[in-house]
C-alpha cells in the first residue's frame, strides 16, 4: 500500500524528469520474499526517482517461476528483470532469454564485492548471465535435547561423518517414534556431500559426467550408511520438515535458508543449532553448490537495460544485502557485507547460526550445477529416484555407476 | 426451412460454434501437432520428430512405469470405489426408513470429501499421516500396531493413495446410487418377495443389481474418467514420488511439460491419454448400455 | 383362506378397520371399492406384503399372519404387472419357481454344467414354464423382454408367472387397469375360463365394478376400510345392504329421494324413509307418481340420460332407450316406477329395509 502511494508520489515529482522509466520485476516464494521485495524496490526507488519499479504478482516457486517466464516470453509480456532459482538460471540462457551483463560489470568486481566464488553463481562459459543475490549451502541443524539424551553434547559434537552417524545411531535408539539423522535423496544435497569430497558432477566444460568418482562413491555411502547404521527412514522432505522442528528427529541436513523457519518452528522447545558441513577433502578442492536466487535481464531494450543494471547493481550491494540477510535469513552474496561488520555484525551477535552458516557459504560456496539440455531437469528426478535405493539398500558404488550410465544417456554424453 | 429461418438459426448457433472451436478444438489441434515435435516451452527452436515421442512413452522404463502406476490406481479405485459406494447408498437408502435424520446426516458426512477442496484435504491427509507425527501411526503405535511410511515407502505409497481416491469419490458415488435406488420401483421388490426371495441376498440379485444397471454403468464411467486423471492427490502429497514410485500418467505430463518443459512429449503424453480415455468411455458406453437398457 | 378382525394403520390413519373375509378354495372373490377404500391394502395383508396392526391372516385353519408371502405359496398378480425388466419371458415366468427350487448357488450361471441335480432341476422347471406359457399363449415370445411386449402380453405375462408355481390362492390387483376396453373384455374371458381350468381361489382386487361383476361368484363391497355388503353380483345390484352400496354398484348412480310427498308418492314409506330408484327403472309413464321438469337430454347410443328436477328440487336421473325421441328441454313430465323396483333405506342409518311390492 505505501508503496503504491509511494510509486504515485514518484511519478508525479518525476513527471518533469527527462527519462522516466518503469521496470516490471518477477519474483518468486511469497511467503519468503514478499516483504523484503517490497522494501528493496522502495529503496531503490528513493535512491533513482526517474526509475519506477513495478513488482509482477509473485510465483509461488522458483519452478512455477521459471514457467511463468517461459510463458509469458512466448507471449512476449515477459519482465524486464528476474529473481530465479540459482539452478534455473540456466534455463533462461539455453533460450536465450537471459541477457549478458559482462559489459555492465565493473572493471574491478572485486572492489564492489564481487568475489570470484561469487560470480561464479551466475556464469557459464565465461559469461556472466546472473548475479547471486541470495545465498544458502547444505548444513546440519542439530536438536541438542536430543543429543544430550543420547550421551553427547554440542560441545564435543562430532566433525566428521563417522562421529555424526555413531551420534545419530544412538539418537535412534532412543525412542520408537525418534529419528536419528535424515537428509534428502536429491540432487543438491548429493552435489553437497560429493563437493564436500572434492567431487564435481561434471567436468568443466560439461561434456561427460564425473560423479561416478570415489568421491561420488562415498557421497552415495553416506546415504546408505545413514540408513543401515543410524536408521535413516525413507519420509518424505515435507514429513521431515515437520519432525524436525517438532522435536522427533536429531539431526537433518537442510538447506541454510530454512533457518528461521525452522528456529520459528522449535520456538522454546529446543535450542535448534546450525552445524558446518563435515569437509572431507583439502580446502582447495572443496566446494558446496549453492542455492538461493540469482537475478537476471531479460529486456532487450538498451534505455531499459540500463535502468535494469542500475537495480541488479543495487540488489548485489552491502546496503540491500544487508536488507536481504535481515529479512530472509539467507547468506549475503556480496563480500563486502561479510568483511565489514558495520552492516551485519549486530545481526550475528544475535544469531550465531547465521554466523555459521553464512561463514560456510563465504569459505565454499560454488555454483550448483544444472544438467544441460532438454533432460536437465529430468536427470535430477533419475539422481532422485537412484539415491532412495541406496536408502534402501542398493550399493552405493553399483548405484552411482548405473547412475552415470543413465544421466550420460539421458544427456546424450556417449 | 426457409432462408431467413437458416439465417437466424446460425446466428444463435454461430457464437458459441466459433468459441468452442476457437477455446476447444484449435488448442487440442495444436498439441496434436506439438506431440510429434522436440518442442520446448520457450525454445526458440521446434523440430519434427515423428512418433518419437510416442515412442519414448511405451518405450522407456519411467514411461511404462507412470503407465503401470495409472492402471494399478484405476483398479482398485474403481471396484472398490463402485463397490463402497453402492454399500453405503444400500445401508443409508435402508437407514432412511427407520432412522431419517441420521440417515441425513451420515449423507452429508460421506459427500463432504467430495464438497471439499482435494488440495485442502491433501494436507489434512499428509498431517494425519505423517510417520511419526501423525495420527493414524500415533495410534497404531500406541495399539502396538506398526507405523508404516504411507507416503514415503515405494512399495506403499500408490495403496496409500488409492485409498484417499476412494475416499473422495465414495460420497459422490454414493449420491448416484441413491438416486438410482430411489427410482426403482416398490412393487418389483413385492414381487421378489412374492416370488420366493426372501432373503435380502436374493432380492438384491433379482431386482436390485439389475435396476440399477444404468446407474452402475454411469458410476463406472465418471469413476474411471476421474480415476484415470489422478492428479491433485500425487502432485500435493508425494510428487510422483519416492522414486516414481507414485508417477500416474497426468503427474508425468504435467513433469514433463510444467517441471522439465517438455511441451512436445508432455502434448504426446496428452494425446495418448485423450484417445485412451475416449476410446474407454465408448466402450463403456456401446458395449455395455445394449446390456443395461433391457431394450 | 381368511381375514380375521383385521386392521391396518399407518401412523394415525386407519386404512382398514376390523374386517374380516373368508375365500374358500375354488371360489372367485372380487374385492370391488373405490379408490382409497383400503381394499389393495387389505390385498396386501392376504399376501403377506404387509403385516395387519391387529387381527389374524389364516390359512386352512393355520394362522400365517407372521409368514412370508413366498411360505404362504400365494401369488399374486401386481396392477403394474412388475415384470423384471431385466429377464426374458421365460427368466419372468421361471422365477418363483427358481427362487423356491433352487438354492442361490443353484442359481449361478452355469451351476447345471456342474451338478446334475440343478440340470434335472432346471428342466423340470422348464418344462413348467412351457407349459404355462403354451396355456397363455406365450409360447412365441418366450425370449423377448418384458420391454418389447404390447400392454396385454405383459398381462399375459404377469399371469404366467402367479400361475406357474400352482398357488393355493391367486390375488389379482387390477388386472385390466392397464387395457383398452377392447382387450378388456377379452381378457375377462380369459381369466374366467382361467379360473375354471385351475381350480384356483380367486381373489380380485377392483374399483371396476363391470369386471367385479363380470367375473365373481361372490363380490365384497369395501366402504372406507370396511365390508359393506358381501354377496352374489345379482344380490348386491338388485338388494344393496346399505344407501353407500346403492349407490355406489350401478352403470348410473341410484336416485335417492328423501324422506318426503314425493318419495311417499312412489311408496308410503317414503313419508319417513329414503326411497331409491334406478335411473333404468325411472321411466316416462303418463300416469306415473313424479311429475318433474326435463334439465337436460344427452344422447348415448344405446341409452338417453334425461336430468330431472323435481317441484321440491331433487335431481333425479333417468335412463331410457336411444330410440326413445326426445322431448324439448323444460317440457314437464310424468314418471314412475315399478314397485318390486323400489328401494328403501333408513333415513338415519342408511341399512336398508325390506318392503312389500
Amino acid at each position: 500500500m505505501n508503496r503504491s502511494i509511494l510509486a504515485l508520489g514518484l511519478a508525479l515529482v518525476a513527471g518533469s524528469a527527462a527519462a522516466d522509466t518503469t521496470l516490471r520485476v518477477h519474483y518468486a516464494i511469497p511467503t519468503i520474499w514478499a516483504d523484503t521485495q517490497a522494501a528493496l524496490a522502495d529503496a531503490f526507488m528513493a535512491a533513482n526517482p526517474d526509475i519506477t519499479i513495478e513488482l509482477d504478482g509473485p510465483a509461488e516457486g522458483y519452478a512455477e517461476g521459471v514457467q511463468r517466464l517461459l510463458r509469458e516470453s512466448v507471449a512476449g509480456t515477459a519482465p524486464d528483470v528476474a529473481w530465479v532459482g540459482l539452478n534455473l538460471w540456466r534455463v533462461l540462457e539455453a533460450r536465450s532469454l537471459a541477457q549478458p551483463l559482462d559489459h555492465f560489470l565493473p572493471e574491478d568486481p572485486e572492489a564492489v564485492g564481487y568475489t570470484g566464488a561469487l560470480l561464479s553463481l551466475g556464469r557459464f562459459e565465461d559469461t556472466q548471465y546472473a548475479l547471486g543475490t541470495s545465498a544458502s549451502t547444505l548444513v546440519a541443524y542439530v536438536n541438542p535435547d536430543l543429543v544430550a539424551r543420547a550421551g553427547g553434547s554440542m560441545e564435543d559434537f562430532p566433525t566428521d561423518y563417522d562421529g555424526i552417524i555413531e551420534l545419530a545411531a544412538k539418537i535412534d535408539a532412543l525412542d520408537a517414534t525418534i529419528e536419528g539423522v535424515w537428509v534428502s535423496p536429491h540432487d543438491w544435497r548429493f552435489q553437497s556431500f560429493l563437493g564436500a569430497h572434492g567431487g564435481r558432477p561434471m567436468t568443466a566444460d560439461e561434456s561427460d559426467i564425473t560423479f561416478d568418482s570415489d568421491a561420488g562413491v562415498a557421497a552415495a555411502t553416506i546415504y546408505g550408511r545413514f540408513a543401515s547404521e543410524a536408521g535413516m527412514s525413507t519420509m518424505s522432505e515435507n514429513d521431515a520438515r515437520q519432525a524436525f522442528p517438532a522435536g522427533t528427529l536429531g539431526i537433518m541436513f537442510e538447506s541454510s535458508s530454512l533457518m528461521a523457519r525452522f528456529a520459528e518452528g522449535a520456538g522454546e522447545r529446543f535450542d535448534m543449532t546450525v552445524v558446518p558441513m563435515p569437509i572431507v577433502a583439502a580446502d582447495e578442492d572443496v566446494y558446496l553448490p549453492t542455492g538461493g536466487s540469482g537475478i537476471v535481464m531479460l529486456t532487450d531494450d538498451a534505455e531499459k537495460q540500463q535502468a535494469a543494471w542500475d537495480y541488479i547493481a543495487f540488489v548485489t550491494s552491502p546496503d540491500a544485502q544487508k536488507i536481504i540477510v535481515e529479512t530472509t535469513g539467507y547468506a549475503p552474496t556480496n563480500a563486502l557485507v561479510v568483511e565489514d561488520d558495520s552492516y551485519l555484525g549486530d545481526f550475528y551477535a544475535q544469531n550465531p547460526n547465521a554466523r555459521v552458516a553464512h561463514a560456510q557459504v563465504a569459505q565454499y560456496a560454488g555454483p550448483w550445477y544444472a544438467y544441460p539440455g532438454a533432460e536437465g531437469v529430468a536427470v535430477t528426478d533419475v539422481i532422485a529416484a537412484d539415491l532412495l535405493k541406496v536408502v534402501e539398500g542398493a550399493d552405493p558404488r553399483e548405484a552411482v555407476e548405473d547412475l552415470a550410465e543413465t544421466t550420460r544417456m539421458m544427456l546424450g554424453f556417449n | 426451412m426457409n432462408m431467413r429461418e437458416s439465417m437466424s438459426t446460425l446466428l444463435l448457433t454461430g457464437p458459441a460454434a466459433l468459441a468452442l472451436v476457437l477455446c476447444v478444438f484449435l488448442p487440442v489441434a495444436v498439441v496434436f501437432v506439438l506431440a510429434f515435435t522436440n518442442y520446448q516451452i520457450g525454445a526458440p527452436g521446434i523440430g519434427w520428430v515423428g512418433l518419437d515421442n510416442f515412442a519414448q512413452l511405451f518405450g522407456s522404463r519411467m514411461g511404462r512405469n507412470a503407465i503401470l502406476n495409472t492402471l494399478t490406481y484405476v483398479s482398485i479405485v474403481i471396484p472398490a470405489s463402485v463397490g463402497l459406494g453402492l454399500l453405503v447408498a444400500l445401508g443409508l437408502h435402508a437407514l432412511a426408513r427407520s432412522l431419517p435424520r441420521v440417515s441425513e446426516m451420515l449423507k452429508a458426512v460421506y459427500f463432504l470429501p467430495v464438497a471439499a477442496t482435494l488440495v485442502a484435504m491433501a494436507v489434512s491427509w499428509q498431517m494425519l499421516l505423517h510417520p511419526s507425527l501423525g495420527l493414524v501411526n500415533t495410534w497404531s503405535s500406541a495399539l502396538g500396531l506398526p507405523a508404516p511410511l504411507w507416503l514415503s515407502d515405494r512399495g506403499l505409497v500408490l495403496y496409500t493413495l488409492s485409498a484417499i481416491g476412494i475416499w473422495q469419490s465414495v460420497g459422490y458415488n454414493m449420491v448416484l446410487f441413491l438416486a438410482g435406488l430411489a427410482a426403482i420401483q416398490p412393487s418389483l421388490y413385492d414381487a421378489a418377495e412374492v416370488d420366493g426371495a426372501t432373503s435380502g441376498w436374493a432380492r438384491f440379485w433379482l431386482v436390485t443389481w439389475p435396476m440399477l444397471g444404468p446407474t452402475t454403468l454411469f458410476v463406472m464411467v465418471v469413476t474411471a474418467a476421474s480415476a484415470f486423471r489422478v492428479f491433485e492427490t500425487v502432485a500435493t502429497l508425494t510428487k510422483g514420488g519416492p522414486a516414481f514410485a507414485s508417477d500416474t500418467i497426468v503427474y508425468a505430463l504435467y513433469r514433463e511439460g510444467f517441471v522439465y518443459f517438455k511441451a512436445g512429449y508432455a502434448s504426446a503424453i496428452t494425446v495418448v491419454f485423450f484417445l485412451a480415455l475416449l476410446l474407454l468411455t465408448a466402450l463403456q458406453i456401446w458395449v455395455i448400455e445394449r446390456k443395461v437398457h433391457y431394450r | 383362506m381368511s381375514l380375521c378382525n383385521v386392521s391396518k394403520r399407518f401412523g394415525d390413519t386407519t386404512v382398514v378397520s376390523d374386517f374380516s373375509l373368508d375365500l374358500f378354495a375354488g371360489e372367485f372373490v372380487a374385492l370391488l371399492g373405490a379408490s382409497g377404500s383400503g381394499k389393495s391394502t387389505t390385498l396386501r395383508m392376504l399376501a403377506g406384503l404387509e403385516r395387519p396392526s391387529s387381527g389374524k391372516v389364516l390359512m386352512d385353519g393355520v394362522d400365517v399372519t407372521d409368514l412370508r408371502p413366498a411360505a404362504r405359496n400365494i401369488a399374486l398378480m401386481f396392477q403394474s404387472y412388475a415384470l423384471y425388466p431385466h429377464l426374458s419371458v421365460r427368466q419372468n415366468i421361471a422365477t418363483p419357481l427358481r427362487q423356491t427350487r433352487l438354492s442361490a448357488a443353484a442359481r449361478l450361471p452355469g451351476a447345471g454344467l456342474l451338478s446334475g441335480q440343478v440340470r434335472k432341476a432346471e428342466s423340470e422347471i422348464n418344462a413348467r414354464t412351457q407349459s404355462v406359457a403354451q396355456m397363455l399363449r406365450l409360447d412365441g415370445l418366450l425370449e423377448r423382454r418384458p420391454g418389447q411386449l404390447s400392454g396385454g402380453q405383459q398381462q399375459r405375462v404377469a399371469l404366467a408367472r402367479a400361475l406357474v408355481r400352482d398357488p393355493s390362492a391367486f390375488l389379482l390387483d387390477e388386472p385390466l387397469s392397464n387395457l383398452d376396453t377392447a382387450l378388456r373384455h377379452s381378457t375377462r374371458e380369459e381369466i374366467r375360463d382361467l379360473h375354471r381350468r385351475t381350480g384356483h381361489a380367486f381373489l380380485l382386487v377392483t374399483h371396476d365394478q363391470t369386471d367385479a361383476l363380470s367375473m365373481a361368484d361372490r363380490i365384497v363391497v369395501m366402504i372406507a376400510g370396511r365390508v359393506a355388503q358381501c354377496a352374489s353380483a345379482a344380490d348386491i345390484y338388485h338388494r344393496p345392504a346399505n344407501r353407500e352400496v346403492a349407490r355406489f354398484i350401478g352403470a348410473h348412480r341410484m336416485n335417492i329421494l328423501p324422506p318426503g310427498v314425493e318419495a311417499a308418492s312412489f311408496h308410503p314409506r317414503g313419508m319417513q324413509d329414503d326411497i331409491g330408484i334406478r335411473p333404468e327403472a325411472l321411466q316416462a309413464d303418463p300416469n306415473g307418481a313424479l311429475l318433474a321438469t326435463l334439465t337436460n337430454a344427452a344422447f348415448h347410443g344405446e341409452e338417453t340420460l334425461l336430468r330431472l328436477r323435481t317441484d321440491a328440487g331433487a335431481e333425479l336421473l333417468a335412463v331410457t332407450e336411444g330410440t326413445a325421441s326426445l322431448p324439448p328441454q323444460g317440457t314437464k313430465m310424468r314418471f314412475g316406477a315399478q314397485a318390486a323396483r323400489l328401494h328403501c333405506f333408513d333415513a338415519a342409518t342408511g341399512l336398508r329395509k325390506e318392503i312389500k311390492a
